[in-house]
């Protein structure tokens, strides 16, 4: 599987990075190298493997159905700079418009 | 050349506000309703070095959404990251179980267009975490031109079920039927209340058509519905659309539409689909579930709503419209049950409850949770109506005066004067005596022939009527009065 510097461009996009040209040759080509060696597991035969996800085998741990309220909502919300009253703001977006 | 046919071909997905105090991911409350952002922490606002810790509870309301819906339950399920950008999305990607779910294979029934029972095959229940709410509007509240969205994030993290059907649902009717029975069952579960007016179910439609020739249009994702009426006029509208698309030789594109009510349209969705990209949560190992957990929760799954209205039905006689109408608030079917087990026969009692304890709820707004009557007192009311202690008149006056003031049935019955088993024999004779007495010149009219045409006697029988409240038989106090004037 190769990448075009058009894919890993969108790619950087979606990551909200703006690539100049010789930053987006070097990576496509560091991806593309990437993507080669992960090619080579093709020569495995891994029907019957699980996809492997955590090193250890842990159960997820899981907490009661309790409300403890956070301290501090205040403090959260200063976090940003474009607040009104207790609302967020962010540019309009309206959906299905 | 043979008319062309279409089928649709209609795959529904549906999200549920599963019942928790706190959210899926972190102890903030789950109420929506609270001031904006004050139900909000670090975990459900994405902040840097934070770590998800799952609820136990919502995992067991899970398990019982996927029962409800006749899945089964997989022993071991992970959480992933499905990254987009959106505001309303503070981490940048949200946690769904999407390709390894906590229960699969289920169905619901269904009637199909002759009537008859169908399945739509359940694919999945998948748990994952809403986002947060958007609010649009200028600083002096338009709408239009407004150049700001404001995000509330108290919505950010609380559960949600995300239901997948198989494209089995062939018509906007069938379509309502999957949900509202979907609904029905859920509620019975107890997983969730799913109050439609909160917001506590939203549903997208997946619309492809079949034509007879072998054509296959495109599958369509219509989102935007809140409604069940909604539902059911957007897939109609998608129908109607894609089938003239395909009449006229054109080809149906493949996109999302959103669901205008007002307008009664669907139009193609100008916003730009995200790439969606997927990867295992890594801070969330597997969550394993034993057999013995399932066991229990499963211990828990009450009758279904279906499965008692044909209990009604088949053991008790009660009328299918009738049943269907108990059995779809879990409430009321316990109320109703409790009258059958104070000693009322079913029938009546599901009609006494049918119309009368609902017509009360109706008028006052109220749920049977409200309603100050005890089932042993309605059975005892029904029950003396069965007996004929109480006409059904009397019945209706008595219930309705225990309704409006809280009475005992006791108190009812001698606050409206009635004497149970009515009035005949030596007081009924009394009471057309003195009404007789009372009334000496018609009574010489009648003993004197002028009343050919029986009309003063009729008055006469009348006045007596009154005078028992209605508690005598006619028959009875007709006889009595005719043999009296002799």
């Amino acid at each position: 599987m190769k990448l075009t510097s058009e894919q890993v461009n969108d790619i950087a996009l979606e990551s909200r990075l703006l690539l100049t040209e010789q930053e987006l040759a070097g990576a496509t080509r560091y991806i593309n190298n990437f993507l080669d060696m992960l090619d080579r597991f093709k020569e495995l035969d891994l029907k019957d493997v699980e996809p492997f996800s955590f090193a250890e085998a842990i159960a997820c741990p899981l907490r009661d159905d309790k409300v403890i309220a956070f301290a501090d909502t205040e403090a959260i919300l200063h976090e940003s700079a474009h607040v009104d009253g207790s609302y967020f703001k962010v540019p309009r977006i309206m959906e299905g418009e | 050349m043979p008319e062309l046919t279409f089928t649709p071909v209609i795959g529904i997905e549906i999200h549920i506000r599963l019942k928790s105090d706190s959210k899926l991911f972190c102890s903030c409350s789950t109420n929506t309703d609270a001031a904006p952002n004050t139900n909000i922490c670090p975990v459900c606002m994405g902040l840097p070095g934070t770590l998800p810790h799952l609820n136990h509870r919502v995992v067991e309301q899970g398990m019982l959404a996927g029962f409800a819906l006749n899945c089964g339950i997989r022993p071991k399920s992970l959480f992933f990251r499905k990254s987009y950008f959106y505001p309303d999305l503070p981490k940048g990607h949200q946690i769904s179980q999407c390709d390894l779910p906590i229960t699969t294979s289920g169905y619901i029934e269904v009637h199909d267009a002759e009537g008859k029972l169908k399945k739509i095959r359940v694919h999945h229940l998948h748990l994952e975490e809403d986002v947060g709410s958007l609010h649009h509007s200028a600083s002096d509240g338009r709408l239009e031109g407004a150049d700001t969205s404001y995000v509330d994030y108290n919505r950010s993290g609380t559960p949600l079920a995300e239901i997948v059907s198989e494209p089995d649902v062939a018509s906007a009717a069938e379509a309502v039927e999957y949900v509202m029975t979907l609904r029905r069952r859920v509620i019975y579960s107890g997983a969730s209340d799913v109050e439609l007016e909160k917001g506590m179910m939203r549903f997208d439609a997946n619309v492809s058509m079949k034509c007879s020739d072998g054509r296959w249009g495109h599958k369509v994702e219509v989102k935007n519905m809140n409604s069940f009426k909604a539902l059911e006029r957007a897939i109609e509208y998608e129908i109607k659309r894609q089938k003239k698309i395909m009449l006229q030789g054109g080809e149906v594109m493949q996109e999302t539409r959103h669901w205008n009510d007002a307008k009664g349209v669907t139009s193609a969705s100008r916003v730009k689909e995200f790439y969606r990209k997927f990867i295992v949560e890594p801070d969330l190992p597997p969550l394993f579930i034993s057999q013995e957990w399932i066991d229990r929760v499963a211990a828990r799954m009450p009758e279904m709503p279906d499965v008692r209205a044909n209990r009604y039905v088949n053991e008790w006689g009660v009328p299918q419209e009738v049943a269907d109408v108990l059995t779809d608030d879990k409430n009321l079917a316990d109320y109703f049950e409790a009258c059958v087990k104070a000693g009322a026969n079913p029938v009546r009692a599901a009609h006494w409850v049918r119309t009368e304890v609902l017509r009360v709820l109706n008028e006052r707004g109220q749920k049977i949770q409200d309603f100050a009557m005890r089932p042993e007192v309605l059975a005892e009311v029904v029950k003396r109506v069965d007996d004929g202690k109480l006409s059904t008149t009397q019945g209706k006056e008595v219930f309705d005066h225990m309704a409006a003031n809280n009475s005992s049935l006791d108190e009812a019955i001698s606050a409206l004067g009635i004497t149970e088993g009515g009035v005949a024999g030596s007081a009924l004779n009394e009471i057309i005596a003195r009404v007789i007495s009372e009334n000496p010149d018609v009574l010489e009219e009648i003993r004197s022939g002028k009343d050919k045409k029986g009309k003063k006697l009729k008055f006469l029988q009348g006045l007596v009527m009154k005078e028992t409240k209605g508690q005598a038989k006619p028959q009875e106090v007709a006889e009595a009065v005719a043999e009296a004037v002799k």
